[in-house]
């Protein structure tokens, strides 16, 4: 803990020392003390992944604490619960953490040095974003009910005010107003639940509730207890899907992304997000098993907001809000991935239990990674083409070569095909499935499971192929000049490294240590397992994944040998033969991203939001035709702007309130102090 | 010993039968026409002229037409070697490897795409754009009929869901025969046949397959068109599959698998002659009316089994 500590004053001393600094200097001084931290928090959690027992015996912050807070226990028994402690998930979390922010620190140099803003925005910037990387370190170690939900509420301010960089812009500001209005509704959530909890148990420690809701677990089934359970987890589950992006809840992530700068917007999807998953392993820790209703809920939740959110990022033509809506995918299929865990765990099928948790590990990590990668390179992108649009783009693969190879393997990685580790998870939540189909009586659950993670799996396929082949290939459609530049070195290693780790990551020679996350998870959950029976599942997987890397392996080798080989041959360029058209610019007759998708969307058009309009003058020789799309999050179009509507249209009838006289003012003023006056008189009686 | 010869054999057959499909597919459609027709040798012809030819490629291209044509052949091939051929084991196996075969497939459709968008061309982002968006429902009709195959045969290799599916009882034979018919459409949709799409089309503006290897030439195009043909003859081996018992000998089930795989060349042969291109906006209900009977298998089951 003391080590902790010490990073984080390291880090803000550090963002404060670099306030002093002129631009160019001050950001190579930030991402230096970003880049110590981050290397910091990597060792940290290595060291704890070989030996775990390095840090039980230094846990003297906690004892200072204690002792502290022992002389007058009862009246700061917040305070004595106050503790920090290294589990296994949370240092997982903390692992990919550390990698994104040693990635991120190399390219925020990069990146910012294009942005023209004075030097105290850049200031606030630097500022929030090491409160950010604080708060999240510090709320995947906290045992603490009250400080994570504190904590929580630091990590959505900072994250506000990182997507407030560039704040000139009317969308960012609203996008922005949006995010912080939907956080707080999730910390609303998160804020009732935990004081329900203290109410029930007494208490805000993680240990001290679960044990509270162990003993009654134990006792006879009592009703009441298990309605209080179901509303604590209900609420807890509410907040933290916010967080996630589940369907009904995702309309924020499409609008905050695009607004936000790119380092922001890959620290969020790729970490900031994730805490809502934390938060839902968090909630097996306190309250353990959920009924079983709950585990097909999720299912079949996570599976919904997949589809949505992949529709959606089928449809999409902009860069940021496609990999937006592929976040919103990716985050169902976690939370699918998670309930599938639940539901092995209730029917007693340890196999798709063991199976499904260690998929959802592999796909965080890898998606994690990927995601990053694919946000910073479109951050690259935006900034070197001036548009996001895809319809603009194409033909990048002639400028800058290496942001091309780095975006096909994270479409690759993304889209959940062999070897990157989505398509591991997806993988092993479906030979999970067939165990259970296997050996188990009849269930409709794994059919619906094949039938849409079937669905899911294609339709990434077309919106990745969509993406990269509409932004990289081809011809540039965009009428403005492009400057073909290499990156420099340092840049590419942003980009390269998280896909190479997430390779690396999810291969089976590391499975051991995500089986010994999953036995702390079972541990925790107070479910009592078999040790030895949860053994006994792991061993056949290890095994099944030894061969499919074997095959793997053997794979890429064949696939570099003919690729070494094929290149030798020599070719000829010429034009495309395009029918016998002829013209001066190449692109003219190129297909774009929305042509591409076209037949996607007349079939899934209710699902997309998007409109084409069409304004054509009824003329028997019409001059000129203009078609316009318009987007609008289904969410947003069905649901919300109704609401807000009907709203301001209450509030409309109380604007005769605010006359803009001074006097009036004043009178307002008087008349809440009569009020207040005649309520307490009349209490008084 | 019988080892080697068995894989021998299965290499000879994977060089061999898919481009003699084809060869038999245009035959027969000639046959039918009342023409003398092409060998059946044509596509092999074909497939070594392309070879020796040099290659031409767009301006428009980059070294990534070079990593998608091999991605897609590699991929397409290693697809091939997890099917088993009759009682003959697959190259490759281990448990879960449908999904593997799945990945695999979708490996070679993205490598397919790219190739196509790496013309620039008009014609070819269409082809990309109908290859793409009408075999969606593809995928899950597969993975559904396999999930099938995992609830009957109580396995989920490849190798044993193919040779353990027998036709035993009543629900097995209906699911079986709604498995071969299914996958018989999944053999026209991936393999770009008649009701979906004509690959002997001259019109560009109809083509969907055709028009993504417009621009490919030389070693390109047969690499491609190898890929396209292996395609194929993946799932007739996979239908073939599906008709051979479990109880005969390795020999017989290779000679059984053989004559199967020729019969569903035949088989394709007659259908295009005999029936028409669905039109261009009734593809989607020629898919989802693949993802319907497998839909219909689950129906099946759960009505027999609760």
């Amino acid at each position: 803990m003391i080590i902790f500590l010490l990073s984080f004053i390291f880090l803000v001393s550090g963002t404060f020392l670099s306030f002093l600094f002129k631009k160019k200097l001050k950001l190579i001084i930030y991402s230096l003390t970003f880049i110590i931290t981050s290397l910091i928090l990597l060792s940290i959690t290595l060291v704890y992944f070989i030996n775990e027992n390095y840090f039980r015996t230094i846990n003297s912050f906690n004892n200072i604490l204690n002792v502290i807070s022992l002389n007058n226990a009862e009246e700061f028994s917040v305070l004595a619960n106050l503790s920090f402690e290294m589990t296994k998930i949370g240092s997982f979390f903390i692992f990919i953490l550390s990698i994104i922010s040693f990635c991120l620190s190399i390219y925020i140099p990069f990146y910012i040095k294009s942005y023209n803003i004075s030097k105290s925005q850049l200031n606030f910037h630097l500022f929030n974003l090491s409160i950010l990387l604080i708060s999240i370190v510090l709320l995947f170690l906290t045992k603490n009910l009250l400080i994570f939900v504190i904590l929580w509420e630091f990590m959505g301010f900072s994250s506000f005010f990182c997507i407030f960089f560039d704040g000139q812009k009317t969308k960012t500001i609203n996008a922005a107003i949006q995010y912080i209005i939907v956080m707080h509704i999730s910390f609303l959530f998160l804020l009732i639940g935990a004081m329900l909890c203290y109410k029930f148990t007494g208490s805000f420690s993680f240990d001290k509730i679960s044990a509270f809701f162990q003993q009654q677990n134990l006792q006879e089934i009592n009703i009441d207890f298990n309605k209080i359970k179901i509303v604590l987890i209900s609420i807890f589950s509410l907040g933290f899907a916010i967080k996630l992006g589940i369907f009904p809840f995702h309309f924020w992530l499409p609008e905050a992304h695009p607004a936000s700068p790119s380092h922001v917007s890959s620290f969020m999807s790729s970490i900031v997000i994730k805490t809502g998953l934390y938060g839902f392993f968090l909630l097996l820790n306190l309250f353990g098993l959920p009924p079983p209703v709950f585990s097909k809920i999720i299912i079949f939740i996570g599976l919904i907001s997949a589809f949505i959110g992949i529709i959606n990022a089928a449809s999409q033509t902009q860069i940021k809000k496609f990999l937006a809506y592929s976040s919103v995918e990716n985050a169902g299929i976690l939370l699918f991935l998670y309930g599938s865990a639940i539901f092995g765990l209730i029917n007693q099928s340890y196999f798709l239990y063991v199976s499904s948790l260690l998929a959802t590990f592999i796909y965080l990590l890898n998606h994690a990674f990927s995601k990053s990668s694919a946000f910073l390179s479109a951050g690259l992108i935006i900034h070197k083409t001036e548009n996001d649009d895809l319809d603009l783009l194409g033909g990048l693969v002639h400028y800058y070569p290496d942001l091309t190879i780095a975006n096909l393997f994270s479409s690759i990685s993304l889209s959940a095909l062999p070897p990157f580790g989505n398509f591991i998870g997806e993988l092993l939540i479906l030979i999970g499935y067939s165990n259970y189909i296997i050996n188990y009586s009849f269930s409709i659950v794994p059919f619906w499971v094949f039938l849409l993670i079937g669905i899911i799996g294609a339709i990434t396929i077309l919106s990745f192929t969509k993406y990269f082949t509409t932004a990289f290939l081809g011809v540039f459609r965009g009428k403005n000049e492009i400057e073909k530049k290499k990156n420099p070195f340092l840049l590419n290693i942003s980009l390269f490294l998280p896909l190479i780790f997430a390779l690396i990551f999810s291969s089976c020679f590391f499975y051991n240590y995500y089986f010994k996350i999953i036995e702390e998870v079972s541990l925790k959950s107070f479910y009592i397992i078999n040790d030895f029976a949860l053994k006994a599942e792991m061993i056949p997987i290890n095994q099944i994944f030894y061969s499919f890397y074997k095959i793997i392996i053997i794979f890429i080798l064949v696939f570099f040998l003919f690729f070494f080989i094929y290149n030798f041959i020599r070719d000829k360029k010429e034009r495309t033969w395009s029918c016998g058209f002829i013209s001066k610019k190449e692109d003219i007759f190129q297909y774009t991203s929305s042509s591409f998708v076209e037949p996607f969307i007349s079939i899934f058009k209710p699902l997309t939001g998007i409109q084409v309009k069409r304004k054509e003058k009824d003329m028997i020789f019409p001059k000129k035709t203009y078609i316009e799309t318009e987007h609008n999050d289904i969410v947003n179009k069905k649901v919300l702007s109704p609401i807000i509507e009907k709203i301001n249209l209450i509030f409309d009838k109380f604007t005769f309130i605010q006359s803009g006289k001074t006097q009036h003012y004043i009178l307002y003023g008087l008349l809440f102090l009569i009020i207040i006056l005649i309520i307490t008189l009349i209490r008084y009686f | 010993m019988k080892g080697i010869i068995f894989s021998l054999i299965k290499i000879f057959l994977i060089i061999f039968l898919p481009p003699l499909m084809i060869g038999i597919i245009n035959r027969v459609k000639t046959t039918w026409a009342g023409k003398y027709g092409q060998s059946i040798f044509q596509p092999f012809y074909d497939i070594i002229k392309l070879i020796k030819k040099s290659i031409i490629r767009s301006t428009s291209s980059s070294f990534i037409l070079k990593i998608a044509l091999v991605l897609q052949f590699i991929s397409t091939i290693f697809a091939l070697l997890l099917i088993p051929f009759g009682k003959i084991k697959p190259f490759i196996y281990f448990e879960g490897d449908f999904f593997l075969f799945i990945g695999l497939l979708g490996l070679s459709t993205l490598s397919q795409i790219i190739i196509a968008m790496e013309s620039a061309g008009s014609f070819q982002g269409m082809g990309a754009s109908r290859e793409i968006n009408f075999s969606i429902f593809v995928e899950p009709a597969i993975l559904l009929l396999f999930a099938s195959m995992i609830f009957y045969t109580k396995s989920y290799t490849l190798n044993k869901m193919f040779v353990e599916f027998a036709f035993l009882s009543l629900e097995k034979i209906m699911v079986g025969i709604i498995l071969g018919v299914s996958f018989f459409l999944i053999i026209l949709i991936e393999g770009k046949r008649i009701p979906i799409d004509d690959p002997a089309t001259h019109l560009e503006l109809t083509m969907i397959h055709e028009a993504m290897i417009l621009d490919l030439s030389g070693k390109d195009l047969a690499i491609s068109l190898y890929s396209g043909y292996l395609k194929i003859f993946i799932f007739s081996l996979i239908t073939a599959n599906i008709f051979i018992p479990s109880f005969i000998s390795i020999e017989l089930s290779i000679l059984l698998l053989i004559s199967i795989v020729l019969f569903i060349a035949i088989l394709i042969g007659f259908i295009e002659s005999l029936f028409p291109r669905v039109r261009m906006s009734h593809i989607p209900d020629f898919m989802l009316l693949v993802l319907s009977l497998s839909v219909i298998i689950v129906a099946l089951m759960f009505t027999m089994n609760t």
